[in-house]
């Protein structure tokens, strides 16, 4: 009779062992599989993922999408963003362009009761106001992540370590006007230097002394510095009246040399139109005269031939027609050689008014009576 | 049999998997040192050894604890303070990056990086001070790490306590809110002379622009005067010559011509002529010459 009863106990712990050894399998695989996607990890576009094993530095994972190592806690993984430009600024309040009006006021530095003015000092006792950011990305995401207790602080006050130190180098005129492209790159260059030298020290003993690495592509910063941009540099407000005076007294320069030149100009201008009318005039009596001798030496010369045809009758003509005018104007007397006193013979113009010069000679040429009438030397 | 087996391998499993997460936070038997971290084990209070590597390592629960420290570059900012430059007061600011190098003689002297940092920033503040008041404000202004050699002084000093000052450098110098306006003052006046200078200047030039035409004009008029006379002169000497060549053809005649012509234009209504009878004009008057 106990037999019987026996088996179907035996049979029933037989089976409920095989139904919990079959649980206890499932869940132990349920666990296991469940632990095992504690190494399941997604990265985003842009992100990489730093893997730890067992406390140490294992590698650097950049492919995006799910990705798995070794369950934690033997792997655990650390995702930082790369891609993303990341930006930090100095003066302006989320990304506006700040006033003048608020260039001395003080604003709070991440949080900490300091305080942040925009003004900093010239080489030469000046003042400006500067507002400028900083954009950077991840470039080492290691040492981003393991490196520095407050990386932002020690970036935010190292820029403007930099950049601070370059525009004190540098004289007002310089930063306002000519060398803000030079400003942000030198700036830029020390930021990396310091940073390069801050790398260096990173998680390591000694400072290594190998080659010297250009901090351009120093693998091992954290950060890949991209730019430090100017966004407003201007003298302060207080004297902005007095740099603006000063433009205004350049252009002042400028106008008071254009005007003059414009001048100068017109004196040229003028000189030269007076030097063309005396060189003109010059010309014209150069040409008349030339003109007017040759008149002459024609008219000479026709006389001169009509003369050698006929010389006494020629001379004689000429000679009376000549007296005739002449004797006709003057006062005249005619005494008689051998009188001892002079006897006015023709006196009868005395006191009657002078006659009008006399007509033409009947035989002048009009040239000649022209001459005579006006009584014109040649 | 299986199942103990089973249950044996999941003890064993979950155990080490929970130890080595806790030795990630430093709990458990199992000490997980991160990159980051120094840890120091200590046995009943005295430190045995120091981990500087990261990795896994154990220590006995109970009698073993762990202290750790931190690896990574510590950053301490100091408040601006004033401090004399030459004659002037300006307010500095700086900043220092250091690190722990020997974590047991660390924590031999401060409880925690807080109280690191309090000592660090005492024992800099008056070299800092004492080093600016001794330099020239432009260099102050145009270079940053001139309190550089302060970093290596202090590292030595503190050398004995672990900590090494990696760099100090001025973030930035300002003018006390209470002495700018002197400087805007200064500020004003300077800009005042450049624009007196630029006007001054224009005028100047303006002058010189001009005085410098007038002395171009002067020398173009002369040189035109001049010239205008030569050609004058060109002019009578080339009708003196055809004159001359034409006249000379018989002087005589000419003589007689021209002298003719010189007693029309000169005797005038108020010449008197006193003639003689004999005179060539009266050749008819006394003769018809009839009989000749």
């Amino acid at each position: 009779m106990a037999e019987a009863s026996d088996t179907p106990r035996r049979i029933r712990s037989g089976a409920a062992r095989a139904v919990t050894n079959g649980l206890l399998i499932l869940v132990t695989l349920g666990l296991l599989v469940g632990w095992a996607s504690t190494g399941l990890y997604r990265l985003e576009l842009g992100e990489a993922a730093i893997i730890m094993r067992l406390g140490a530095f294992d590698r650097i994972e950049r492919r995006e999408g799910w990705s798995w190592h070794l369950p934690e806690p033997l792997e655990f993984d650390v995702p930082v963003n790369v891609a993303e430009i990341r930006s930090v600024s100095f003066g302006l309040d989320e990304g506006n362009r700040p006033s003048m009006s608020d260039d001395g006021a003080r604003e709070r530095r991440g949080g900490e009761e300091g305080t942040f003015s925009r003004f900093v000092q010239t080489a030469d006792n000046n003042i400006v106001s500067v507002s400028y950011e900083l954009q950077y990305s991840v470039r080492n995401p290691f040492t981003f992540v393991f490196g520095m207790v407050e990386p932002d602080r020690i970036l935010h006050d190292a820029t403007q370590s930099s950049l601070r130190q370059v525009i004190g180098g540098k004289g007002v005129d310089d930063v306002l006007i000519f060398e803000k492209q030079k400003i942000e790159r030198e700036s830029k260059k020390i930021l990396q230097e310091v940073i390069a030298e801050y790398s260096a020290l990173i998680l390591a003993e000694e400072t290594p002394a190998e080659q010297p690495v250009d901090p351009e592509f120093d693998e091992r910063s954290p950060f890949n510095i991209d730019k430090i941009s100017l966004q407003t540099v201007h003298p302060p407000a207080q004297v902005r009246g007095a740099f603006e005076d000063v433009k205004a007294a350049q252009q002042d320069e400028d106008r008071a040399k254009s005007r003059a030149r414009g001048d100068a100009r017109e004196i040229i201008e003028r000189a030269r139109a007076e030097a063309a009318e005396l060189e003109e005039g010059s010309q014209a009596y150069k040409q008349a005269r030339v003109l007017e001798s040759r008149g002459e030496a024609q008219r000479f010369s026709a006389l001169l031939d009509e003369y050698r045809r006929a010389p006494d009758v020629t001379r004689r003509r000429l000679h009376l027609e000549t007296m005739e005018v002449v004797l006709a104007r003057a006062e005249k007397m005619v005494v008689d050689p051998s009188a001892s006193s002079v006897i006015p013979i023709f006196s009868e113009r005395g006191q009657m008014s002078r006659p009008a010069v006399s007509a033409p000679p009947r035989d002048a040429t009009p040239g000649e009576a022209a001459r005579a009438s006006e009584g014109e030397k040649p | 049999m299986t199942r103990r087996v089973i249950y044996g391998i999941w003890l064993l499993l979950a155990l080490s998997i929970a130890s080595l997460w806790a030795g990630n936070y430093g709990l458990g038997p199992v000490i997980v040192t991160q990159e980051w971290q120094y840890n120091i084990v200590l046995r009943l209070g005295t430190p045995v050894r120091v981990i500087e590597e990261p990795g896994v390592s154990f220590r006995l629960p109970i009698v073993e604890s762990v202290l750790m420290r931190d690896k990574r570059l510590q950053y301490l900012g100091v408040e601006p303070s004033e401090m004399i430059v030459g004659n002037e007061t300006l307010l500095v600011d700086y900043f220092a990056v250091w690190k722990i190098t020997d974590p047991l003689a660390f924590s031999r002297r401060y409880q925690n990086v807080n109280a690191a940092q309090r000592v660090i920033r005492a024992r800099l503040q008056s070299r800092v001070s004492d080093k600016i008041s001794s330099l020239p404000l432009d260099q102050i202004l145009a270079r940053a790490d001139v309190l550089g050699d302060i970093a290596v002084d202090a590292t030595e000093a503190l050398g004995q306590t672990g900590v090494a000052v990696i760099d100090l450098r001025i973030s930035r110098t300002d003018i006390p809110k209470q002495n700018e306006e002197a400087t805007f003052n200064q500020m004003r006046e300077q800009r005042l002379a450049i624009a007196r200078e630029h006007r001054a200047r224009g005028e100047r030039e303006a002058r010189e622009i001009r005085a410098k035409a007038e002395r171009e004009a002067r020398t173009l008029l002369a040189q035109a005067s001049s010239q205008a006379e030569i050609t004058r002169g060109e002019g009578d000497a080339e009708a003196a010559g055809i004159y001359a060549a034409s006249y000379s053809a018989d002087p005589e005649f000419f003589a007689f011509v021209r002298s003719l012509q010189a007693y029309r234009a000169t005797i005038d209504e108020d010449t008197t002529l006193v003639l003689s009878p004999e005179h060539d004009f009266f050749d008819y008057f006394r003769s018809s010459g009839a009989d000749r």
